[in-house]
């Protein structure tokens, strides 16, 4: 599925460098946005197969950013796997509820978290 | 705080209810002997059904049997008399011979006041054959009645005349012996009518006193506001006993006197002592013994005029007076004070009561003072609970952000070890490189961060020890502005030390200070763009050294100017968000530092205008600084 494209927002640059280069090794096409507010601005023109959103983010945090996007039309359709370094009780429920598919902590683990990129490009394509 | 609830029923119930159940107890008693009483009178005769209609009033009780005893042993009169101050009082008569009362002595020289000297009944055939013998006291009264044969039966209560029956005829005609037995039985049935009434009158009385003090319990354990209680009970005691002033005094610890807390005055003039201070007067004499002191005449007794210490105390004391302590288990806590115009007695049944109620406050104040404990606790408790869940909540918070912190750069060192580990993923050599700096940048960041949340933990835990030595500021700053001059440049930051040269040095922990410098001064390199400026400055007021730290940077919007100095709350500069790098505890540890030395950090900043962080160090610092060793 190579060429595939996914939206990286991530505010911490090296974070963002990691996930890029994870995502690119895989063949993805990556496009990056370190706040809510640059990933809607590339959004009214483009239209990603994937978001990783990183849910703690400066202004509009992720949670809040992903119910936007749930809300559009537009926007609906896109699978979004949320990234955090929270992990406390309760924050995988509040992804979920916010409509989050996939949910993955940092440290990262660079299997599964190209695994879940993988099972919810391809369940995206099947549905 | 489980034992509260036992330890106040253990400390209520039996002191409240035990003054209060005798009472009832001797109450019962008196309830029983009259019915017994009325029993017995109402099997006699029709008399003592006049007793079963009204009888509490005495009157015409014994209006009856006079007119029974005269009509049943065919006398022409009947009289019944009580002795009342050595004489013999006329309470009842019945029939045509009116005569005044006598108003002699009780002596033996007339048949009714024979009858009681001797206490037994007196026959007397002819008066007038026996006047000059035997009655010469009745020869005056005989010359209005008219009287012949006399017949005179003592009034006895458990064997004490306390009056006597008399019939007469205006002829000479003995008693027979039946009419002479009726008349004692008339006799003995007055004096149960009389046992009666008083019985009657004494339990009215006592109920009317129970309920009062079943009011003043009431109004104890109903409203737990100290004062009108107080003024409930001073006026119940003023009106049951019929006392000109009565008023509480309650010891007050604070001032170490007795203070006036309730009073009720039935006259215009009166004011009285509204303190008692330690040691003075009949007050502090009862608060010494823990007995009552009754003066029935303050006049004529000479412990008043010994112990009565003020002029003004003494003038008023025209009377009766009398101090009761006021206890409660055993603690002396006031004295109920009751005072009279004119001298008075006060019963022994009185006393008890006013004992009594003067208990009841006893009981009512370690009520209140138990209810203030309980509500003052409880309230400590909540605060503490509050406290301990704001506490809580922030170490959550604490935690969550901790966690947050740490996660970020293992991120970047775990994932891109893994990434340069992996020999399928192709790396170029540029990016290798890269990929190392960011795991070199991530393991120093989260070195500092873990020393950072250690030094914050050992501050909040108090055992952050200075290390105060006497220092020049000039030399921190200076020390500070070489460490970072690098770090200055790089961004082309023009970084400037401006230190006046009087200023005085100080004690502190130079280290710890420097700390707080380089991190101020490090957040002004970060946040100022390229070719910006850096300050340092130092100046000193009388009291403290003060340092800025300035910079050209972004500038902090100002309801942003306290949250930055609380833990892992970074301001968030421009739209571009991009989040700078740092610990978020930087400022957190600074502000305890610097606190912990006796000063004060704050920023002056407007978005677009720069920011000038300052803090303040106390010249004389020995006392104000706090978490000194030794």
């Amino acid at each position: 599925m190579p060429g595939e494209k996914i939206l990286l927002i991530e505010d911490n640059a090296v974070n963002r460098d990691l996930i890029q280069f994870l995502l690119e090794s895989q063949g993805y096409q990556v496009r990056e946005a370190a706040t809510a507010e640059e990933a809607f601005e590339f959004l009214k023109t483009q239209r990603p197969d994937l978001i990783v959103m990183d849910i703690q983010l400066p202004g509009m945090d992720g949670l809040e950013a992903t119910k936007k996007l749930k809300e559009n039309p537009a926007t609906r359709d896109i699978p979004v796997v949320a990234v955090t370094s929270y992990a406390m009780k309760g924050d995988r429920e509040s992804a979920a509820a916010a409509g989050c598919v996939g949910y993955i902590t940092k440290p990262i683990d660079k299997t599964t978290f190209l695994h879940e990129v993988a099972l919810y490009l391809g369940n995206k394509g099947g549905a | 705080m489980s034992t509260m609830p036992s330890k106040l029923t253990s400390k209520r119930l039996p002191s409240r209810e035990e003054p209060f159940s005798k009472l009832k107890r001797e109450v019962e008693i008196l309830r029983r002997e009259l019915s017994e009483a009325l029993e017995q009178q109402t099997a006699t005769s029709e008399i003592l059904r006049a007793v079963a209609r009204s009888p509490s009033d005495l009157q015409p009780v014994l209006d009856t049997v006079a007119k029974n005893a005269a009509r049943l042993c065919d006398a022409n009169d009947a009289q019944i008399g009580l002795v009342e101050g050595g004489t013999l009082r006329r309470l009842a008569s019945y029939g045509s011979m009116a005569v005044p009362a006598s108003g002699l002595p009780i002596t033996r020289g007339m048949p009714a006041h024979r009858a009681i000297v001797d206490r037994q009944t007196i026959h007397v055939h002819d008066l007038a054959a026996e006047l000059e013998t035997e009655f010469p006291e009745s020869k005056e009264r005989r010359q209005i009645s008219q009287a012949r044969t006399v017949l005179a039966t003592p009034l006895l209560r458990e064997g004490v005349p306390i009056g006597a029956i008399v019939i007469r005829r205006t002829e000479v005609r003995p008693f027979t012996d039946k009419q002479i037995a009726l008349l004692k039985t008339f006799a003995d049935q007055a004096v149960i009518a009389i046992e009666n009434a008083r019985l009657l009158q004494e339990r009215e009385n006592r109920n009317l006193e129970l309920s009062a003090l079943h009011d003043v319990t009431v109004s104890a354990n109903q409203s737990l506001e100290i004062k009108p209680v107080l003024q409930e009970v001073v006026r119940k005691i003023t009106e049951i006993f019929n006392f000109d002033v009565v008023s509480i005094f309650l010891l007050d610890t604070k001032m170490d006197q007795l203070s006036r807390q309730a009073g009720f005055t039935r006259l215009a003039e009166h004011a009285g002592p509204r303190i008692h201070p330690r040691g003075q007067g009949i007050a502090w004499r009862v608060a010494e013994t823990g007995e009552p002191m009754i003066f029935e005449n303050v006049n004529t007794d000479p412990r008043y005029q010994e112990l009565s210490y003020s002029k003004a105390a003494r003038q008023f004391g025209s009377g009766f007076f009398a101090v009761f302590p006021i206890k409660a288990k055993g603690r002396f806590l006031g004295t109920v004070q009751c005072r009279g115009r004119e001298p008075r007695k006060l019963t022994p049944d009185e006393v008890r009561l006013i004992k009594s109620m003067s208990d009841q406050i006893g009981v009512a104040l370690e009520n209140i003072n138990l209810f203030d404990e309980v509500r003052d606790k409880t309230a400590e408790l909540e605060a503490r609970t509050r406290e301990m869940e704001v506490a809580s909540q922030h170490k959550s918070r604490f935690l969550a952000s901790v966690s947050h912190e740490l996660r970020t750069p293992l991120n970047a060192i775990i994932g891109f070890s893994e990434v340069l580990l992996d020999p399928s993923l192709e790396v170029s050599e540029e990016k290798r490189s890269r990929f190392l700096t960011h795991i070199l940048n991530s393991g120093k960041h989260l070195l500092g961060l873990i020393n950072e949340i250690l030094d914050l933990s050992k501050v909040e835990a108090g055992r952050l020890e200075l290390e105060i030595e006497t220092a020049a500021i000039s030399d921190v700053l200076e020390a500070a502005e070489n460490t970072l001059r690098p770090l200055a440049a790089k961004k082309a930051i023009d970084l400037r030390v401006e230190s006046d040269g009087r200023i005085p040095r100080i004690p502190m922990d130079a280290a710890r200070i420097r700390q707080v410098v380089l991190n101020l001064i490090g957040n002004a390199i970060k946040f100022t763009p390229e070719g910006g400026q850096v300050w340092l400055r130092a100046d000193a007021s009388d009291e403290v050294v003060r340092v800025e730290v300035g910079d050209t940077g972004p500038g902090i919007p100002v309801k942003d100017h306290e949250r930055i100095f609380l833990e892992f709350e970074q301001a968030r500069i421009g739209s571009a968000g991009s989040k700078p790098e740092g610990t978020g505890l930087g400022l957190a540890l600074a502000k305890k530092l610097v606190e912990m030395h006796g000063g004060k950090i704050w920023v002056e900043s407007k978005v677009g205008e720069g920011s000038r962080f300052y803090f303040t160090l106390p010249i004389s610092a020995g006392a104000e600084v706090k978490g000194l060793k030794g």
